[in-house]
């Protein structure tokens, strides 16, 4: 077992539940701060996302450029927006957009 | 305990969100393990930390090597919001039982915030601590009980191959598109547009570690401005 990642782990849980606790210990009182501010919040979740989207789907300075990095990425995510579009089921669109990257992945290795 | 119970009642009202946790827990448990956790930390982060999008970020950072101080910090900033769920459930609920509040508030997610924000309103007072419990306790369980199966799953499928690995790693990805689609309109879009170019850029640099903390928090700067710029516009 990792130990770095089990303090990580309850760190981050401790801090969650310190989140979701206070407020039912101080009656409320914590919704005063203001509503741009817990909306950057809100919005800064979307961009870690968006961010770590990038560095997931882009290759490394070491990796080759070309239809064996780029095809089952855009394949996969293409896959993805389209299926969920269409069902706006969450398990089923990533079933849809794993088979689309290993579909890819066979067709261009 | 009665079938009419408040903790059973929320417990069935909290079917859609069981629904809805399963698939996406067994992904996390997938992804987890492909991501080289053991199962056990899987399940203790869905357990303790229950919250999926940190959870999911966790692995993804952690699988790019981040420092564990940024994620830590990160993922903090991200879980803020949590902090205003709280006030208008604890308003809904009678002072009688405080003592129960601080366990009880360990199932608040998003949906579960949801989901109690209306269904409260319909529960008589005497009935809403049962009722609340009843709903965080049957979402937690879904969530804890998908990771174990994903992670059991993962175990299985990891050192299949290449191709299989990396279609298994492209879980976190496709999750990702599906948590940013509802939201790619009016600036947030602009916001998602800078933080994914900067990332982008970053990993082709060969710094991804400090090119994610700083796209990300480019982007809601630019959703700022632009919000900003928007409504003064507007006004």
């Amino acid at each position: 077992m990792d130990a770095p990642i089990l303090l990580l782990i309850l760190a981050l849980g401790l801090a969650t539940f310190a989140f979701r606790a206070v407020p039912f210990l101080t009656g409320g009182r914590v919704d005063r701060l203001p509503p741009r501010l817990v909306e950057a919040l809100d919005k800064l979740g979307l961009m870690v996302i968006a961010a770590i989207l990038a560095v997931s789907l882009i290759p490394g300075p070491g990796e080759p450029i070309g239809a064996a990095t780029l095809a089952p990425p855009l394949a996969g995510v293409a896959a993805t927006i389209a299926v969920h579009a269409w069902l706006e089921k969450v398990g089923l669109t990533i079933l849809a957009g794993m088979a689309a990257y290993y579909l890819a992945t066979l067709a261009v290795g | 305990m009665t079938a009419s119970s408040p903790f059973i009642t929320g417990a069935r009202a909290a079917l859609p969100i069981v629904g809805g946790y399963l698939p996406v827990a067994v992904t996390f448990g997938i992804v987890a393990a492909e991501g080289g956790l053991a199962p056990v930390e899987t399940v203790a982060a869905s357990a303790i930390v229950f919250s999926g999008a940190a959870q999911f970020l966790l692995v993804g950072m952690r699988a790019d090597a981040l420092p564990a101080t940024t994620i830590l910090g990160l993922l903090i900033a991200i879980n803020a919001r949590h902090l205003f769920y709280g006030p208008p459930i604890a308003r809904r609920l009678p002072a009688s039982r405080p003592g129960l509040a601080p366990v009880i508030a360990h199932g608040l997610t998003d949906e579960v915030f949801a989901l109690s924000l209306t269904g409260l309103d319909r529960q008589p007072e005497a009935r809403r601590w049962g009722w609340f419990a009843g709903v965080a306790a049957a979402a937690w369980a879904a969530w804890v009980a998908g990771t174990a199966l994903g992670a059991a799953a993962g175990g299985a499928l990891a050192g299949r191959g290449a191709a299989i690995s990396a279609t298994l790693e492209f879980a976190l990805p496709a999750l990702f598109v599906i948590l940013l689609m509802p939201h790619f309109k009016g600036t947030v879009r602009l916001g998602m547009a800078a933080a994914f170019s900067l990332g982008a850029i970053a990993k082709l640099a060969g710094a991804p570690n400090a090119g994610i903390p700083a796209a990300a928090i480019a982007g809601t700067l630019v959703w700022y401005g632009a919000e900003s710029w928007t409504r003064r516009s507007s006004s």
